[in-house]
This record gives structure tokens, sequence and C-alpha cells, in this order.
């Protein structure tokens, strides 16, 4: 069981008015709502989050790529993972990920993340994204191009990390006379890799059939990660190089845990409403959906078509996203953040980790403007009070390493 | 409907054709959506297209992608749309025609015009795609198309017709469409945006200077409220092809075959005729 810190670094000072001003926190939200002034401390206090999760314990931390939006403030997470190379001593570091399709030269990510690899001397996971749909405004690439870009990328930087160079690539996308990557990752046979999905079935097959690592990124309805769990399961078992194991598997979900259930209510509310109604408008809730032409397959709309049939009984489920919720009775019901005292937190996790055998999870405990002594209880509690709770009772499932043909074998001692 | 829907095998490729009427054959290259093949069959949008078959063989076939056209993973550009059709100009046995593009079909239509000028008798386009300038841009038409998560395509109808909640917009572009209709729209879409998405949007910088070889009889026919083709870009095609004149469509938007059929096929229909 591995229990990782996600930060998303959002931009926590948003007009109050924003939601009723602005029909986006992506693409178009003007960069005049960045403060300079304020800019320096907000990536300072953020970094700072990441070490004390290395000093409190979790096994990881994970950045992430985005561009133009208050949503999250790395579009270079790099060079993030590059300040914490210098000051992080126990945890792995993660960056899930880059994302392959939005870069002409695909070598660029398999350098920089063999330079990250040597840097971290091993303890380095690699994400590879197909990046979201905004993405594709904001970099203006063809988004019906985005899964073959992904795919050739994909094979072609693994490739890059395993196969002796210089070699030569001719592909639909990229045309390389001289792949020859320098440096070459530390680990052996590369850092292990993790592609995020929000369900659909390419991508699964896609990660089973690589045998690398699925991390559900979704701030879905409880009940369609559920869905979404069993068929990774089934895909792995169909077209997988090796049986599921919940080291496969990862899941992203937003944590606050306070002393008591009320008073974790109370601490994070307005924070959980700033996340919902400012940074994820635009995105995964209400306004414009940046969802463009040709991102979504024809195969997945009319899969999305079946289970928003009034008759399948799934429409609810399927639809329902965080970025919905207008009542706290829907955050609550919907499950996709946990709340609570460390016994609720914890029962609820506990349960959730072993119905839908997921070996890793990707606690963001910085979400919307939550301020940094927020922030730092709350990882506290979860270092503390939550993660070992249910490391303890998962059971031995989760305690082996997956047997991951690309990368999934984690590295217990890295060179020194 | 005068028309009829066939199916050709081109290469063992699927392509989907609307067909009928007689006369002088004419190629008929849909717009990008709102237009036959992105429109339910039955829906009665094919008033101007019918209108066209009572003086022509009027040819249309779904570009690539579209309707049940095969041969979307293979696409990469406008130069694919221009080789589908020399191959269905050939599959149909079809030496010479007239062509008439739309939009979309429009911008296919001058790329094969400057190409293949003698596989055509005469040339008409249609509030076409293809050329976009600093003083008359192409609207940002996939930000425009792009689903709000609260649903309803009213900016799509704003952007296409001149009254977005007029019974023809709201008929051909609802807000709740059927699964059948969605499918349709989106496969439009997917195309669109498959060849009209890398920058620059929907046009091609280098056509403008190349209409110099559409050496055959043209016409630009332009609505005076296209907000998607700014009609001040009629300009440019009749400056740059040699023998081109313009008609202007009064009291329509972009989906002018759809809003005045009646007009915008008799003035096609004129052109085409004429000795």
């Amino acid at each position: 069981m591995k229990f990782w810190m996600f930060h998303l670094m959002p931009w926590p000072h948003l007009p109050k008015d924003f939601e009723d001003k602005y029909d986006s926190a992506w693409v178009t939200c003007s960069n005049s709502l960045f403060d300079p002034e304020r800019g320096p401390d907000v990536y300072r206090q953020y970094l700072d989050q990441l070490v004390y999760a290395d000093e409190l314990g979790f096994d990881g931390v994970v950045v992430n790529e985005h561009h133009q939006n208050a949503y999250g403030m790395m579009p270079a997470p790099n060079l993030i993972a590059a300040a914490l190379s210098q000051r992080i001593k126990k945890a792995r570091v993660m960056v899930l990920g880059n994302g392959l399709p939005l870069y002409d030269v695909p070598l660029k990510i398999a350098e920089e993340f063999a330079m990250l690899d040597n840097m971290f001397r091993g303890k380095f996971d690699a994400g590879f994204v197909v990046g979201g749909g905004p993405e594709y405004y904001s970099y203006n690439k063809n988004p019906t191009f985005a899964r073959e870009r992904f795919r050739e990328a994909t094979e072609l930087i693994l490739k890059a990390w395993t196969d002796p160079g210089p070699f030569s690539w001719k592909g639909k996308h990229f045309q390389l006379q001289y792949v020859n990557t320098w440096p070459r990752p530390v680990q052996d046979p590369h850092p292990p890799v993790w592609v995020p999905g929000v369900g659909s079935i390419e991508t699964m097959e896609f990660v089973a059939e690589h045998g690398v690592i699925y991390a559900a990124l979704t701030y879905s309805h409880v009940d369609a990660f559920r869905r979404n769990a069993a068929y990774f399961q089934e895909t792995v078992a169909r077209v997988g190089k090796s049986p599921f194991h919940p080291g496969m598997l990862g899941w992203l979900v937003p944590m606050y845990v306070a002393e008591t259930d009320q008073k974790a209510r109370e601490e994070a509310e307005e924070h959980i409403w700033y996340f919902i109604d400012k940074l994820l408008k635009g995105f995964a809730g209400k306004g414009r959906t940046w969802m463009p032409p040709g991102y979504t397959s024809l195969q997945s709309l009319q899969r999305l078509q079946e289970l928003s049939d009034p008759g399948s009984g799934h429409a609810a489920v399927k639809t329902w996203q965080l970025g919905h919720a207008t009542s706290w009775d829907d955050i609550e019901a919907g499950g996709s953040v946990l709340i609570g005292s460390p016994q609720t937190v914890r029962e609820k996790l506990l349960q959730y980790v072993t119905e839908f055998k997921v070996g890793h999870i990707l606690a963001l405990p910085q979400f919307g403007s939550l301020p940094d002594h927020l922030t730092r209880k709350n990882m506290e509690l979860l270092a503390n009070e939550v993660f070992p709770y249910v490391r303890k009772h998962a059971g031995a499932e989760f305690d082996t390493a997956p047997q991951c043909p690309h990368g999934g074998v984690e590295q217990t001692s890295a060179p020194a | 409907m005068t028309l009829h829907t066939e199916t050709l095998s081109i290469r063992n490729q699927k392509v989907q054709l609307l067909q009928g009427g007689t006369g002088s054959p004419v190629l008929y290259l849909h717009g990008l959506v709102a237009d036959i093949h992105s429109l339910p069959a039955d829906g009665g949008f094919t008033t101007f297209h019918d209108t066209l078959a009572e003086s022509f063989s009027l040819y249309a076939p779904a570009l690539p992608g579209y309707a049940d056209t095969a041969g979307y993973d293979d696409l990469e550009n406008i130069e694919d749309l221009v080789f589908f059709c020399l191959d269905v100009l050939d599959a149909l046995n079809l030496e010479k025609v007239h062509l008439i593009g739309t939009a979309l079909g429009g911008w296919v239509a001058t790329e094969f015009a400057t190409r293949h000028a003698h596989r055509l008798d005469k040339f008409v386009l249609i509030n076409p795609c293809g050329i976009s300038t600093p003083e008359a841009r192409i609207a940002n038409f996939f930000y425009t198309v792009t689903p709000k998560a609260e649903g309803g395509n009213d900016e799509v109808r704003e952007l296409i017709f001149s009254n977005q909640n007029s019974e023809l917009a709201r008929g051909a572009v609802a807000d709740e469409m059927s699964p059948e209709a969605q499918l349709l729209f989106y496969k439009a879409q997917m195309v669109s945006a498959r060849v009209g998405w890398t920058p620059p949007s929907l046009y091609n910088p280098r056509l403008k200077d190349r209409l110099f070889r559409v050496t055959v009889p043209t016409l630009i026919v332009t609505a005076t409220g296209d907000k998607l083709v700014p009609s001040a870009l009629a300009e440019i095609y009749a400056g740059g092809i040699p023998n081109a004149e313009v008609t202007q469509i009064a009291d329509s938007a972009h989906a002018v075959w759809l809003e005045q059929p009646h007009k915008a096929a008799e003035a096609v229909a004129q052109f085409l005729n004429r000795k």
C-alpha cells in the first residue's frame, strides 16, 4: 500500500465573485488575475508542503502538468521535480505527467525524465499523459490526433530508454534519424510508468497491454470509480501481460481530516467550494467543458450515449462529477472527497481500498484555497492517524510489489 | 426528397452518396455542420439540393468520416480530401463536372480547382472556408462547437443562423439531439477538426496565391449575414480567380442553403445554365 501526496498548486487568490464573472478557470481565464507579488510565496509554500510530506513519511509526492489556468500552476512540472530533488530525502517523486502529444519532439521528455531519475538516484516515477481537453486549446494542438500521438510517443520513449542508441524512429507522427537519449535512466529497465485515465476503454487497454500503472484521475462519483476499477481489473485479465495486482491501480482523491467530523467540515468547506466553483469551472463541472472535437473517440461517445440512456440506469452515476455539486450533501454522497475525523476517513478509505483493490492512494491534502496551516495539520493527521491504519488493515495482497513488465516493480534500493 | 442515398465502394472503402436528378453532372461538397450528411437524411433539409437536382444530375458524397463514409483514420489533412474527390469522380466515371463547394466543401473544392481545373466545367463556391485574412477572419468555429456542461447548442446556432431561435435553426441544431443526430453532428466536428484544427484554423495561407489556376467560370455566393465566413472574403476569391463573379444573398447567415434554399439554388442554377 502506497500513500502519495498529490499537489495541484492552484492559484488561491481568485476574486470572490470569480464564478459569476468568468466562464472558466481554464484557457481564457485572464492571467491578469495572477498577482506577481504573491506568486513567489505561493510557490514557496507549496514546495515546502511537498517537502513536509517527505518528513511526515508519505511514500511519495506527485506533481503534474497543466497550462494556462488557475487550477494547477505547473506548466513545467519537471522544474518542480528538479527543485524537489535537492530537498526531498526519502520519498519518491512522481511527475504525473508530461503531456506527450503536446510536444513535437517527445525525446525531450525521455531526456528530462532520465535526468530526474538520475537526480533522484532512481526514486522517480514517470507519468505519461494525453493532456486534458483544455491543453489542446491552449497549445493549439490538433485534438483528433491526441491518442495516436500519445501512443506513438509512449512507444518511442520506452524504446529510447531500453534499446541501445543510436537508432532511428520513423513513425506516423514522429520521425527521428538519431534516437540516442543521454542520460539513460538509473532504474532498470526504466522508471515506473503511470498513465492516468478517466474511464475510457482505450486507455485501460493501452495501460494493460503495456503493463504500466493506471491512475484514476477523476473527480467522478465514487460509484463511477467502482465501475471503472472493476472494468480495469477485467481489462488487465483480458489483455494484460501479468495478473492484476493492486499496485497497478492508483486513485486521486481530495482528503481532509480534522479532530472531528464537524471541525473538518468547518475548516475545509469554503476551500472545497473554492475548488469546485472556481477551479473546476470549465473543466469538470459547470461552464465550457473544453472538450475539443475528436478528443473523445466515436467509440467512447457511443459508450457514453449508452450509459446516459435513461433506460440503462447509469446516467446519474456516469455523468456526476464533483464540479456539479451544489450542496454539501452532493459532495458527501458523491464520495469523491474524503472528509471527517481520522476515524471516519480511515474507515471509508479502508473500505474503498479493499473493495476497489487500489494499491496507490494519491491523496490531495491541499485543494482550492486551503491555507498552509490547515494543509499541514491535515497532512499530519493523514500521515499519523489514517494511512498507518489503512496500511495495517488492507491485507497482504497490498504489500507485495506489482510485477509489471514496464517498470511497475518498485526499486527498493537505489544506487547510492 | 428527390435525392436518394447510394453507397459506393472505392478500393473497398465505403462512400455514402446522395444522388438524383438529370442533366449535366454536378459534384456537391457539403459544409462543416448543418448540411446534408451531418443532419438526419429524413429531416427535410435538402430543399436546396433537391432544387438543383431538378436541373442537374447531382452527386453529393459524404466526405470521409461524415455519415457512413469510411476513411477517418487515414485522414490527415485537406490534401487527402482532394484525392477523395478524384476517387469519387473516377468511381462515377465523370470526366468533367460542375463543382459546388460549401464552407468546408468550398475549401476542398478550391484546393481541387487549383490543381485539377481541367476536370471542371464551372465552379461554384458558397460561403467557402479555405482563405482567411486579418481584415476578414473566419470565426473561431472550434471554440463555438465546444459543448457547455449545462448543455445547449445556442452558440452554434447563433454562429450559422440568422436567428438562433428560429424553428429552422432549432430543427437543424437542436439543444437535445437524438443519439443518431448527435453522432452525425459529432462526426462532422471530428472531421472538421481533423483537417481544419491544425493552425491556421480552417484555411490554407498558400491558397490565395494559387487562385489564378482556377481557370473555369466561377461564381462565389455569399450571404450578407454570414458570421462564420465573412462575406468580404468573396472579393479575395473574385480578385484571384480570373473569371469570377460574386452574388450576394440577403436575409441569410452562413447556412444559406437552409435559410434561402430557393434563392441560393436559383442563383447557382442560373450561373451553371448560362451559355
